[in-house]
């Protein structure tokens, strides 16, 4: 196999709490390319972004994961998250006393890779590119330098996560259900993010449930994970039919690679 | 000269009256088998200034000290050494009473660098009188390398109305340290009132703040960040009672213990003249490493229906997986995500102050702490 | 011992209101006054025909009760007159006479809540009669076919001595305070029972209407076995008001829960204002095992009770809800404890109090996570509900953590009725003690699911009759 700019997730069985979820999944997400997955609740999809962003709460049994040819399977989550690899949270969790702008200094630091001190600003552009992005995301500034989701809505945790994309750049994004607790306006908000993160070659895994995501952004390509694996995968087609039928028409589909 | 008495063996540590089974949290008797005649200086951790441009006070363990205060004959008002042992017989070691007053409409910042004995016990008493429509900032910095002697403060406050005051209290003890401290805040109407600590480390250090409202719409507002290293120990209690209308009273207090021993006391009292009050005690304690002992104990003293609100709040437990998780996905390593949280709590406190220095410490202090974070 | 120069200071300043906000002020220690005589325990030993082993536990604990001292961490008791106390000791004396020795109020009560007439007698202490009655002996016969022992204290002390020895006081060990050492000295009634292996008691056992003459005394000492795999739950008391004719009752429950069983013991009381009620709650939890532990208190004077449970085995769980009402001047000082020692612990502690018409609520807890409990998880929460000017509510939790991967959580809210709260019930033509009563149902009603229907529809009329009225009860 020659060395491409992808994410592969190989075969990739996976547990929490001692039961199994993931049976063999098999992704290949390209850079520059929009991969939505879906699938009923309960059938793995935020277990899959945990795993690959390396939660200690996902134990992997078998499989790899690559990203650019390297194989960061065995890899602490923050060594992930500086080879390019970034999650947004489904639930995103309550941090009181750290402010948002502390953590991302602290992140853009570290990406950098030399500092003085992790929590200091040495970039003047950073905080005028914190600001932008929070009003991209439709936040006012203020969350700058409020504790971090601390008594945020549903939805402000999910344009949090989403300015923090926008902040963080990385190559590739997961992203669960960033559409979830959001009005159209944010919907707005959050298609046109993944469309420039398309334009800037990025590689996005959109986690989704619901179908009215792909009304403010087109999917390069559709799959479902059903029983702990991928079963099927297409176009728009695909969408349609799990809208008009659900998810049961699954039952007995065998597991599918997908790749670009 | 304060009068002493021959009874003061009679006088207990601290009078327990909670339950049969509890007997008190300070560690009473090493503070006083290290009390005695003061020996020597101890190294100071702190060298730089943490309030520029503000008054300089030094306070030495022989008792003197050097700057703009007034100095007076020894009298406590808000003290009693029928209270317990070691305060009767700190109270009855004061060679003189430091005076500090802001006159109304006057606004005076003061630093008070608390230079600590090699060994024995060194005592001072400062009192604080802040006129109407004033203010004051008072930083009481105390910090020594290997100490093993007893220094010791009271510090009491009469905050006029419309004035505000606001004292950072800090103490960076290594391992040996004893140093004990007691402040108390009187506010009248319209007073705020803040409080910061932080504490760190020492084999016990204790720091004790209560401040009292009357009169309406005061505020007040404690803020403590503790950190106990092994074979530490941090001893903390916040106060508040309040009896004044309108008012907010909020306590938080952080705490990082990485194998040492960790205390904390806060008592919120809310009485009858507390009218349409907010009252509100938050306390989170975090163990790092093995070996910590942590207590909490918020208490709560509703009389009548008449605050808004009163609750408090306490957690003890390990840093929360979660939260190590979300930092680790923005790329940082578990002792970066445990410097994000520790300074970020430091800060808060440190707000206003100069507090590079400070924070410069706990960094230091930060990368000397047991390495794995997950026990 | 004065401090020179406090009048100088004066100024502007009143510092003395200033200084008392500081000092502290302090209880004076409980007066005991009369003494327990040795032969006065030997007697009581002696009319219950008592093997040796109790009697020398007896005398060793009155030995302990001596030297302890006068707890000084409760309030709300000056004196306790002992000589008055032992006037009850004796079987019949706690017993009214006739309908008639009932104080007014109570009747009025009982007439309300249309009880049937056995409950009312037995309620009011005159008769305990219905052990007899077809209802309960179905249930009584459904035990004797599980082999389950649920007997008189007494009858166990003599029938099977070695269960007894091997528990009794050993849960709660008189030494611990003052208290405890005067009920062993002085036990008298209370109930045994015993759940074999495996054996699994689907209904709640209502205790009272089974063995109301062993309930109805004041020193009465309940033990409670549940052997491994066993489940049982077992209801003490009874929200409807009780009229007592004794002031002093200091009761012991002490329940062991053996490998993988279930306990659950609920107490509602509700007893006559003259009562100063002191109860001495523990269990042992084994591996696997959970205790459930539901206090509900709305009568009596003063109560003190702190249900607790060491959670010894591994894997081991409690819950501990408390329900106190303080409607008058009366004081509830009620907790919990729990006590991790295994690993993988569990704890729910729930504690809701309403004060009212000058009524004082004391919470005092304490979790205590032992080193080597590893990953006990515990979360309490306390709310009060104050509901006037003169009532107060106070909470005292102490958490005590040794152990590094241990979670405790603990929350507090005092709150209150608002004035928008009232009216907006009373605008849909609810008087103010009718919207009282429907909110103190609402605050209470997360902790009520667990209850048995027709307990619960019983406090449900309790609660309404208290607050409807203005002066309440008491």
């Amino acid at each position: 196999m020659f060395y491409t700019l992808t994410l592969q997730i190989e075969d990739l069985y996976a547990e929490i709490g001692g039961k199994a979820v993931l049976r063999g999944v098999n992704i290949e997400l390209k850079r520059g390319e929009v991969l939505a997955l879906m699938g009923p609740n309960g059938s793995g999809k935020t277990t899959l972004a945990n795993a690959v962003a390396g939660s200690p709460s996902v134990i992997v049994k078998r499989g790899k994961i690559v990203v650019d040819g390297e194989d960061i399977t065995g890899l602490p989550p923050e060594e992930r998250s500086l080879h390019g690899v970034l999650l947004l949270f489904q639930q995103p969790p309550e941090i009181p006393g750290v402010k948002l702008s502390t953590l991302m200094i602290a992140a853009y630091n570290k990406r950098r890779g030399s500092y003085a001190d992790l929590l200091k600003a040495t970039d003047p552009s950073l905080f005028s590119k914190m600001r932008s992005s929070l009003y991209a995301a439709g936040l006012n500034e203020d969350f700058l330098f409020r504790d971090l989701n601390v008594g945020f809505s549903g939805g402000e945790r999910k344009r949090l996560e989403l300015a923090q994309a926008m902040i963080l750049g990385s190559k590739y994004l997961l992203m669960d259900e960033p559409d979830s607790g959001l009005d159209v306006e944010g919907l707005k908000a959050v298609g046109s993010f993944i469309e420039d993160a398309r334009k800037e070659g990025r590689g996005v895994l959109l986690i989704t449930h619901y179908t009215r995501l792909f009304s403010a952004v087109r999917p390069d390509r559709i799959a479902i994970l059903f029983g702990g694996k991928v079963v099927v995968e297409g176009g728009l087609e695909v969408a349609e039919r799990v809208e008009k039928e659900g998810y049961s028409w699954l039952e007995g589909q065998e597991a599918k690679r997908v790749e670009g | 000269m304060l009068e002493g008495s021959a009874d003061i063996k009679d006088v207990p540590y601290q009078r327990v009256r909670d339950s049969p089974t509890l007997k008190f949290y300070s560690s009473w008797e090493k503070y006083e088998s290290g009390m005695g005649e003061p020996v020597g200086i101890a190294n100071p951790i702190i060298n730089e200034r943490t309030l520029r441009g503000a008054e300089l006070v030094e306070l030495r363990p022989d008792g003197s000290y050097r700057g703009s205060l007034e100095e007076e004959s020894p009298s406590a008002d808000l003290f009693s050494v029928t209270e317990g042992r070691i305060l009767a017989k700190h109270l009855m070691s004061l060679k003189s009473s430091l005076k500090l007053k802001v006159n109304d409409g006057e606004n005076r910042r003061v630093e008070i660098i608390y230079l600590a004995p090699e060994a024995g016990s060194s005592h001072h008493h400062i009192r604080i009188d802040v006129g109407r429509g004033s203010s004051a900032e008072i930083a009481l910095i105390s910090s020594a390398r290997s100490s093993a002697g007893v220094p010791i403060t009271t510090m009491e406050a009469f905050v006029g109305e419309g004035s505000k005051l606001r004292i950072w209290r800090v103490s960076v003890f290594e391992r040996e340290g004893l140093p004990i401290s007691w402040l108390r805040v009187s506010g009248r109407g319209a007073s705020e009132v803040e409080v910061r600590n932080v504490l760190l480390g020492g084999g016990a250090s204790f720091a004790s703040d209560e401040i009292s409202l009357i009169g309406s719409k005061s505020a007040a507002k404690m803020n403590s960040f503790l950190m106990a290293m092994e074979g530490e120990k941090v001893d903390h209690l916040t106060n508040i009672s309040n009896n004044s209308p309108g008012s907010n009273a909020s306590i938080f207090v952080n705490g990082f213990n990485f194998g040492g021993v960790l205390v904390h006391r806060g008592k919120l009292k809310v009485t009858r003249e507390a009218l349409e009050s907010e009252n509100k005690l938050s306390s989170i304690f975090y163990r790092i490493g093995s070996g910590s002992k942590t207590y909490s104990v918020p208490s709560l003293e509703v009389e009548g229906d008449f605050a808004v609100s009163a609750s408090h709040e306490t957690s003890v437990s390990p840093l929360p997986e979660i939260v190590l998780f979300y930092m680790k996905s923005r790329g940082l390593n578990e002792r970066e995500s445990l410097e994000v949280m520790v300074r970020s709590s430091l800060s808060k406190v440190l707000e206003g102050m100069d507090g590079d220095a400070i924070e410069k410490v706990i960094s230091e202090i930060l990368l000397r702490a047991p390495s794995g974070i997950s026990p | 011992m004065k401090v020179e120069g406090k009048a100088e200071l004066l100024d502007t300043i009143s510092s003395s209101s200033e200084a008392a906000a500081f000092s502290p002020r302090y209880e004076k220690a409980i007066e005991i006054r009369g003494k327990v005589d040795r032969s006065l325990v030997e007697e009581i030993s002696r009319e219950k025909r008592e093997p040796e082993w109790m009697l020398r536990l007896r005398l060793k604990a009155l030995e302990s009760y001596n030297k302890l001292p006068a707890p000084n961490w409760l309030s709300g008791v000056d004196e306790l007159d002992l000589d008055e106390l032992i006037h009850y000791l004796k079987p019949d004396a706690a017993l009214a006479r006739s309908w008639d020795d009932i104080p007014e109020d109570i009747r009025r009560v009982y007439e309300s809540l249309k009880l049937p007439e056995a409950e009312k007698r037995a309620l009011a202490g005159i008769s305990f009669q219905f052990e007899s009655e077809t209802v309960y002996l179905g249930v009584k016969r459904m035990l004797e076919e599980k082999k389950v022992i649920m007997v008189p204290m007494e009858e166990a002390v003599i029938r099977y001595p070695d269960m007894v020895k091997q528990y009794f006081s050993k849960v709660f060990p008189y030494a611990e305070h003052k208290f405890a050492a005067l009920h062993t000295a002085l036990w008298s009634g209370g109930v045994f029972v015993y759940v074999p292996k495996g054996v699994r008691i689907p209904q709640p056992i209502e205790a009272f209407f089974f063995m109301a003459s062993a309930l109805e005394g004041q020193f009465e000492h309940t033990l409670l076995i549940a052997d491994e795999g066993s489940e049982l739950q077992f209801i003490e008391g009874c929200s409807a008001p009780m009229y007592k004719r004794y002031s002093f009752h200091d009761g012991m429950v002490e329940i062991y829960a053996h490998k993988g069983s279930k306990v659950k013991f609920v107490t509602l009381q509700n007893w006559s204002g003259n009562v100063i009620n002191f109860n001495n709650k523990r269990a042992v939890a084994e591996g696997g095992a959970s205790v459930e532990w539901l206090e509900g208190s709305v009568g009596s004077k003063v109560t003190y009770v702190y249900p607790s449970t060491i959670l010894k085995g591994n894997d081991s769980s409690t819950s501990i809800y408390t329900i106190t009402i303080s409607n008058g001047k009366k004081l509830k000082d009620t907790g919990a404890k729990v006590i991790a020692i295994g690993k993988n612990a569990r704890a729910k502690l729930v504690s809701k109090s309403i004060s009212a018409n000058g009524g004082k609520n004391v919470y005092r807890g304490l979790v205590r996570i032992n080193k080597g409990a590893m990953n006990a998880v515990v979360a309490s929460s306390c709310d009060s509900l104050i509901l006037d000017g003169s009532s107060s509510s106070y909470t005292y939790p102490h958490n005590q953590v040794e152990e590094d991967t241990a979670s405790i959580t603990h929350e507090a809210r005092t709150g209150r009725i608002s004035e928008e709260q009232l009216f907006y019930m009373r605008s849909r033509g609810l008087s103010e003690g009718e919207a009282k009563s429907l909110m103190v149902l609402g605050f209470m009603e997360d902790v009520l699911i667990d209850i048995p229907f027709e307990m619960a529809s019983v406090l449900n009329s309790v609660v309404q009759l208290e607050f409807s009225k203005l002066g309440g009860m008491g």
